[in-house]
């Protein structure tokens, strides 16, 4: 009883007496009462993992909604939330943020100063002033 | 209440997709097919007095989460992977915890001499016995493939590892068993 043929053919036994007591008509008949209490109890879109679908199809429509906004506002009524302080900021990034804000001619040719001087209330004073 | 009639023409993935689409009978039909196998191999795994409560619970877990149910592995082979981690988290609450002696339990044999049945009896005790002793994984692997004949690469599907790791969790078992069996 040491080769492993044996001890698959006797590993085929284990369990049956127990599992020949459990009756599968009563088991059925208790999982599907539990089913149907738990089924009045839960909203529909829990079930059959519905939630994570509902959310991908929001997020989806979410981002259509924002691209929309973003392409029949040419860009300029949509506004982009700041993830970053201004002192944060490097020079060239501060250049792109103020190049987006002025269409027509690039910041640094209307400027007396180079932005690198200017110091972070200046700074904050120039982005509202181009604001309006 | 009544269970509907046995429906064996129709496959397990049939089933699940009727149940998806909320044909009661469907789910009937695969807890009737599947507790034999499901509670031989809870049993195997150590459950008894609580078998009936954990066989129920396994399948109430599963008709639960079907959404998840991807079919790279059996339903039956997945109903064990999940039936594992419901006797695991029975344990845990500190049920169960009987455990029956070699002598409290009745091991049937069909062989008339009463040597050989005697014999027979205390290996397949002291299997059950080194089954029950085995890490987890090693139990899960183990019994889906000796007890229930599914193969490597669903056992590791259901289990969530690589076939080459179900081999070798298998491998380990047997070695495990063949020592202590002497």
């Amino acid at each position: 009883m040491n080769r492993e043929p044996d001890i698959e053919q006797l590993a085929k036994q284990l369990g049956e007496r127990a599992a020949s007591e459990v009756d599968p008509q009563k088991t059925a008949w208790a999982v599907m009462g539990r089913l149907r209490r738990e089924s009045k109890r839960r909203p529909w879109l829990l079930r059959f993992g519905l939630v994570p679908m509902a959310a991908a199809a929001t997020l989806v429509l979410a981002s259509g909604i924002a691209i929309h906004q973003l392409v029949t506002s040419g860009g300029n009524g949509f506004v982009f939330p700041m993830p970053v302080e201004i002192e944060e900021m490097a020079d060239v990034e501060l250049e792109e943020v103020l190049d987006s804000l002025v269409l027509e001619t690039p910041v640094s040719e209307l400027l007396p100063v180079a932005l690198a001087d200017l110091d972070e209330s200046e700074l904050t004073e120039l982005l509202e002033s181009m604001e309006g | 209440m009544t269970v509907p009639e046995a429906q064996p023409d129709r496959s397990d993935a049939d089933l699940i997709e009727a149940w998806r689409r909320g044909e009661e009978s469907a789910a009937s039909e695969l807890v009737l097919r599947h507790t034999r196998a499901l509670a031989r191999f809870l049993a195997a795994s150590g459950a008894h007095e609580d078998l009936d409560d954990l066989v129920q619970e396994t399948f109430f877990r599963a008709f639960r989460k079907i959404g998840s149910f991807k079919g790279t592995a059996s339903f039956r082979t997945w109903l064990m992977a999940i039936g594992s981690n419901a006797l695991k988290d029975l344990r845990r609450k500190g049920r169960n915890r009987v455990v029956l002696s070699i002598e409290d339990r009745e091991i049937r044999d069909d062989r008339n001499d009463p040597h050989d049945q005697a014999v027979a009896q205390d290996t397949l005790a002291r299997l059950e016995e080194q089954v029950r002793q085995l890490p987890r994984m090693q139990r899960n692997v183990f019994l889906m493939r000796a007890q229930q004949g599914a193969a490597y690469e669903e056992i590791a599907a259901a289990l969530g590892t690589t076939e080459g790791a179900a081999r070798v969790h298998y491998h380990q078992a047997v070695k495990r068993i063949r020592a202590a069996l002497g």
